[in-house]
C-alpha cells in the first residue's frame, strides 16, 4: 500500500516513543498488539532482519544482571549468597525483549519505504535540506559498512582466529580492529 | 582423490534470477597450478568464494581433502587455503604493515622471533620492509596488495587462491609477484590463479579453466 512517508514517519515515531516511556509489561504487550495490527493493516510485510535467538540472549543477560544487581523481588535462583534470578529480573528481561521488538516493528513503516521518498518527506516535515541529505547519505552506507564489515571478519577468520571460541573480552579487541578499516575506508 | 572437489555446484545470489555459478563440477588435485580466466561478471570470483567456504552453495557438493567443505571452520580453510581478495582493502585490519603479517603468525604460536624473521623475509622481498610502521588504510591499492599477500603467504598455506593478484600493481612488482609464484610452485604448493592478465600468467598453469555465464566453458590440460 503507498502511504504517505509523513504517516509513516509520525506512526514509527509514536509507537517507539511509547515503547520507551512505559515499562510495564501489560502496557508493552497491549502496544506490540496494536503495532502489528497496524502493520497487518497497512499490508507492510515485515522483514526478518534480525535473530531472534540473539534477542533472547540479550534478554537472559538482562535478567542475569538485573537478579544480581537489583535487590529487589523475590529470589527463585539463589547460589550462596548471590541471587541469580528473581521475579523482577525476569519481568525487567521480558519488558527488555518485548521493547526491542517494538522498536525493531516500528522500524519496518520507515524501512519498507526507499531512501530518497523517507528523506523527502523530511523536507516536507520541516527538516533542512542538509541534513535529511546527510541522512540520506548515511544510510546510502549502511548496507556497504556491513558488507565490509562482514569481509573483513571473514578475513580475520581465514587467518587462524576462531571467533566461535576465544574469549569475549579478545571478541572486543578483534570488533575494534574490525571497525578502525571500514570507518577508514568509507 | 582429489584436493578442492566441486560437484555440479550451482550458486545464485539472493535477488538474483541467474545463478552466477551454474552447475560447476571441477577437481583440483593438490600442488595444481590453474588458471581461471574469463569475462567480468562470468563468476570467477564467486567460484572463488564457494571454494573458500564463505558462500554456501544452493546445489551441489565441495569438499576439501575429501571432506564437505561445509565441516569446516574458517580457521581450518585458512590453514589449507590462501586467499586474496580482488580488493585487498578489505583485508587489511591491523595497525601497522609489520603487525598485519605478523598477526596470523601470531596467532598460530609462533615465538617472537621466529615471526620477525618471517616479517622481514617478505616485506623486504617486495621492497616495502621501509613501510612495516605505516597504517596499511594509508597505503596505494599496490601496496596493499603487496602487504596482503605477504600476510598470506606468511601462514604458507598448501593452495594459494588469488582474485585478480594484478590489478593494482606496477610491471616491476609484477615481475617480482610472478618469480615469487613461480618459487612457490615448485615447493609443490598449489595456485589458482583468477585474471584477465594473460602475459602475467604464462608460464605460472599447467591447466585453464574458461568460465563464461557462471559455467566451465573449456578445461585445457
Ligand atoms: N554480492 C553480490 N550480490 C549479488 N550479485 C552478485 C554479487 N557478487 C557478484 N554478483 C553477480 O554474480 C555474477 C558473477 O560475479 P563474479 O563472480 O564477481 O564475476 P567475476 O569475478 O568473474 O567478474 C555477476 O553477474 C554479478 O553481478
Ligand atoms: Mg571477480
Amino acid at each position: 500500500m503507498n502511504i504517505d512517508i509523513r504517516t509513516r514517519l509520525l506512526i514509527s515515531a509514536l509507537f517507539s516513543g511509547m515503547a520507551l516511556i512505559y515499562q510495564k509489561i501489560e502496557y508493552l504487550l497491549i502496544i506490540l498488539i496494536f503495532n502489528i495490527l497496524t502493520l497487518v493493516l497497512f499490508k507492510i510485510r515485515i522483514k526478518i532482519l534480525f535473530s531472534i535467538k540473539k534477542l533472547l540472549y540479550i534478554s537472559i543477560m538482562m535478567i542475569v544482571i538485573q537478579s544480581m544487581f537489583v535487590r529487589t523481588g523475590h529470589p527463585l535462583l539463589k547460589m550462596g549468597s548471590i541471587c541469580l534470578l528473581t521475579d523482577n529480573g525476569i519481568i525487567y528481561g521480558a519488558a527488555i525483549f518485548l521493547r526491542f521488538i517494538i522498536l525493531i516493528l516500528s522500524g519496518m513503516f520507515i524501512l519498507n519505504s526507499n531512501i530518497s521518498q523517507l528523506t523527502r518527506g523530511l523536507v516536507k516535515l520541516g527538516m533542512p535540506f542538509e541534513i535529511a541529505f546527510m541522512i540520506q547519505m548515511g544510510a546510502r552506507f549502511v548496507p556497504v559498512f556491513f558488507e565490509e564489515m562482514g569481509e573483513i571478519l571473514n578475513s580475520i577468520q581465514l587467518r587462524g582466529v576462531d571467533l566461535r571460541k576465544i574469549y569475549k573480552r579478545k571478541v572486543i579487541k578483534v570488533y575494534v580492529s574490525i571497525f578502525s578499516p571500514v570507518i577508514y575506508s568509507v | 582423490m582429489c584436493f578442492i572437489c566441486l560437484d555440479s555446484v550451482s550458486f545464485t545470489y539472493e535477488g538474483k534470477k541467474t545463478p552466477a555459478v551454474n552447475d560447476v563440477s571441477l577437481s583440483f588435485a593438490a600442488g595444481e597450478s590453474v588458471a581461471i580466466v574469463g569475462l567480468n561478471g562470468s563468476g570467477k570470483s564467486t567460484l572463488a568464494r564457494l571454494m573458500m567456504g564463505l558462500l554456501r552453495p544452493q546445489k551441489g557438493k565441495i569438499t576439501l581433502s575429501d571432506r564437505p567443505i561445509e565441516e569446516y571452520s574458517l580457521p581450518e580453510i585458512g590453514r589449507k587455503l590462501g586467499f586474496v581478495l580482488q580488493n585487498p582493502s578489505l583485508m587489511l585490519f591491523s595497525t601497522s604493515v609489520y603487525n598485519e603479517v605478523a598477526f596470523g603468525l601470531k596467532w598460530k604460536g609462533k615465538k617472537r622471533q621466529e615471526v620477525e624473521q618471517i616479517c622481514y623475509n617478505y616485506l623486504s622481498y617486495f621492497d616495502i620492509w621501509d613501510l612495516r610502521d605505516e597504517l596499511p588504510f594509508n597505503l596505494s591499492q599496490g601496496q596493499k596488495q603487496m602487504v596482503v599477500l605477504s600476510a598470506i603467504l606468511a601462514l604458507e598455506p598448501e593452495c594459494l587462491i588469488l582474485d585478480e593478484p594484478t590489478k593494482n600493481i606496477d610491471g616491476y612488482r609484477k615481475k617480482k609477484l610472478k618469480k615469487l609464484l613461480l618459487d612457490i610452485r615448485a615447493r609443490g604448493i598449489g595456485l589458482v590463479i583468477i585474471t584477465h592478465d594473460y602475459d602475467f600468467v604464462d608460464g605460472l598453469y599447467t591447466r585453464k579453466i574458461y568460465m563464461a555465464d557462471g559455467k566451465v566453458m573449456a578445461d585445457e590440460h
